[in-house]
């Protein structure tokens, strides 16, 4: 720098582009001079502030204020903060005050007390301290528990919703260990905790369980994420704690009374069980009454002989009902481990070989059943009853049905295909209802049971079952089967 | 000594269920009487002679119904086993239980058949053939003891 740059021009320039706001007052309080960033702060254009009166920049309401600092500061010209601890404002061209810190400087010249005042923007600053304290608050007021902890796991917050859930106040456990929250049974949270934070990643809603102040537990839901400092390095954690337990509860209630649904449902069924069993007994009994009368009295008046074999009759289709239910009931039983896959032609195979199918049926098994695999026991009574039905309720002396397998999604869908008299739309979903038919039971010997127990099988198997096709002859039941891998 | 004689007691509480029996050996032509009792304390009654009542002559084997008032038949089973006298009986169960409790627990208690009554009058024909041909064949244990 050479010296004769040094002249006045030259501080001129350096004073006008210097990044703080800076406002050269005369001894008759007019504006000798305001740099740029003082015109931009206030709101003017270059050099229309040089020449005007302070009390331009002086909010109207401080004017008093600002008189009386001003004439302390002539009393004593020391470099100084204007107004120390007041919040000062200078007032924009539009009107409004901005927040500003003032520092003053005495400057003398020969035609007296020259005064620089230096401006700094509050507004950034106060809205960053807003924005704390905002934040603050809603840290305070949280339901939840918000804790901050070092990456060596040593508390350094605690909010007053920690204080609830834990009961240790912020003096008790801010510089201590969060190793002290841990339950012992859950003593791998932290290195999992660690681990996940050093990744840089979040922990989210991870449940667990935490011991209170008085050594009591509570379940959480825990929200972990890393707090980064300025180079984006892990330092700690910011933890947001839930809790859970009233909905720990209620789930385990809901639990509870699911098990004891399926309890009752089980008591149900073993009382079925062994009320039908119990009650054939009686019935062997009338009948083999019956059956002695009739071989003991030869003498017996043809229409009294005629009575006792009606009796027998109606005591032999009771025992078929009781028969059914039995097995109805039995269904619901939780059935002996699942024996291995067999080939479902086989069931076919063995189902026709129980059936007595009269002359003039024929059953026929479909190609498409070879090489499906299934579980062999609830499959042998589902066929079983849909062909039974369909021989039973034939109305004509001969007739085919036909069994076939096809995949409907991750399923098996059977059909029972038969050639009678079908079913009408209208009773196509009364059919599978316990004790339905649809003729009278002297013209059919039948207990309405046997799509109920199909319906109840399927079901069991997480399938349904259903009755397709037009109205008119022939009759195709339908039901899913689960598809078993070998 | 004549293996036919020996003495059937039916432990039965259902009338029609004895007279089935009854009627059973009968069609088979069974030597040799059948005793009929009606629960577990009148049949200790019997094999102990307590109570009034003669004590049942050997040699003998039992059938034993499984569900009957005051004793049921697994208790009676259980007593006759504990006794030191009786404890060689040969038993069959003829229940309408088809209980795996029922049977396992009989079994425990070496009996020598668990027989479901199905109903027919022509299974007890059978069960009289087999009681007939079980006791043409079979050893009884000997009597003289205790």
């Amino acid at each position: 720098m050479q010296a004769n740059a040094a002249t006045a021009d030259w501080y001129e320039r350096i004073i006008e582009c210097a990044p703080v706001a800076m406002v050269l007052v005369d001894p008759g309080m007019r504006i000798a001079l305001a740099n740029r960033s003082a015109e931009q702060l206030l709101g003017y254009g270059q050099g229309s502030l040089a020449g005007q009166s302070l009390e331009l920049l002086v909010p109207t309401r401080s004017r008093e204020l600002h008189e009386r600092f001003a004439s302390d500061f002539v009393q004593s010209p020391e470099p100084r903060r204007m107004g120390e601890g007041r919040e000062l404002y200078a007032m924009h061209a539009d009107g409004t005050g901005i927040p500003v810190e003032i520092g003053l400087n005495p400057l003398r010249s020969g035609d007296g007390e020259y005064v620089l005042a230096s401006l700094v923007d509050l507004r950034e600053r106060r809205r960053e301290r807003a924005s704390q304290l905002r934040m603050a608050a809603v840290v305070e007021s949280a339901e939840d528990a918000i804790i901050t902890r070092s990456l060596d796991g040593i508390i350094q917050s605690w909010n007053p919703g920690a204080q609830r859930l834990l009961g240790y106040t912020p003096d008790e456990i801010v510089g201590r260990p969060v190793s002290q929250l841990i339950p012992a049974a859950r003593g791998e949270d932290e290195a999992l905790i660690i681990a996940l934070l050093n990744q840089g990643k979040r922990v989210a809603q991870y449940e667990t369980i935490r011991r209170r102040k008085d050594g009591s537990l509570v379940d959480v839901s825990l929200t972990v994420s890393p707090i980064l400092d300025q180079s984006g390095r892990v330092i700690g954690a910011a933890k947001i704690m839930q809790d859970i337990s009233r909905r720990k509860q209620a789930e385990q209630a809901l639990l509870l009374s699911n098990a004891q649904l399926v309890e009752a449902n089980r008591a149900l069924d073993d009382f079925v069980y062994t009320a039908s069993h119990d009650l054939r007994s009686p019935l062997v009994g009338v009948n083999r009454l019956a059956q002695w009368v009739l071989e003991d009295d030869q003498a017996l008046a043809p229409k009294s002989r005629e009575r006792l074999q009606t009796i027998q009759g109606r005591v032999a289709r009771m025992a078929r009902l009781l028969d059914d239910i039995r097995d109805y009931a039995r269904a619901g039983q939780e059935g002996r481990p699942a024996a291995a896959p067999v080939a479902a032609d086989d069931v076919l195979q063995e189902v026709l070989s129980t059936l007595e199918i009269p002359a003039g049926f024929s059953v026929r098994c479909d190609p498409s059943l070879q090489g499906v695999r299934v579980e062999r026991v609830p499959l042998l009574q589902v066929l079983h009853n849909t062909i039974a039905n369909a021989i039973k309720h034939h109305d004509r002396p001969a007739g085919t049905i036909c069994v076939t397998v096809h995949e409907a999604g991750d399923a098996l869908r059977f059909r029972v295909q038969d050639d009678g008299p079908g079913i009408p739309l209208a009773y196509r979903e009364a059919v599978f209802e316990m004790f339905r038919t649809l003729r009278a039971r002297d013209e059919v010997e039948a207990s309405g049971m046997g799509l109920a127990l199909v319906r109840k099988l399927v079901g069991r198997q997480g399938g349904q079952c259903g009755i397709e096709g037009p109205e008119g002859r022939g009759t195709c039941i339908w039901f899913d089967w689960p598809a078993t891998g070998d | 000594m004549d293996k036919r004689s020996a003495t059937i007691l039916l432990v039965e509480d259902d009338d029609v269920d004895a007279e089935t029996v009854e009627r059973g050996v009968k069609a088979a032509r069974i030597e040799g009487s059948l005793l009929r009792v009606r629960d577990g304390v009148e049949a200790l009654d019997l094999l102990e002679g307590r109570h009034g009542r003669t004590k049942i002559r050997p040699p003998f084997l039992m059938l034993v119904d499984i569900r009957m008032p005051r004793m049921d038949g697994l208790s009676l089973i259980h007593a006759v086993r504990r006794n030191v006298s009786l404890q060689r009986t040969i038993i069959f169960v003829l229940t309408t239980s088809d209980s795996e409790r029922d049977r396992l627990a009989a079994y425990n208690e070496h009996v020598a058949g668990y027989i479901i009554k199905s109903g027919s009058q022509d299974q007890y024909i059978r069960l009289a053939r087999m009681l007939e041909y079980y006791l043409s064949i079979v050893e009884l244990p000997p009597t003289a003891v205790a």
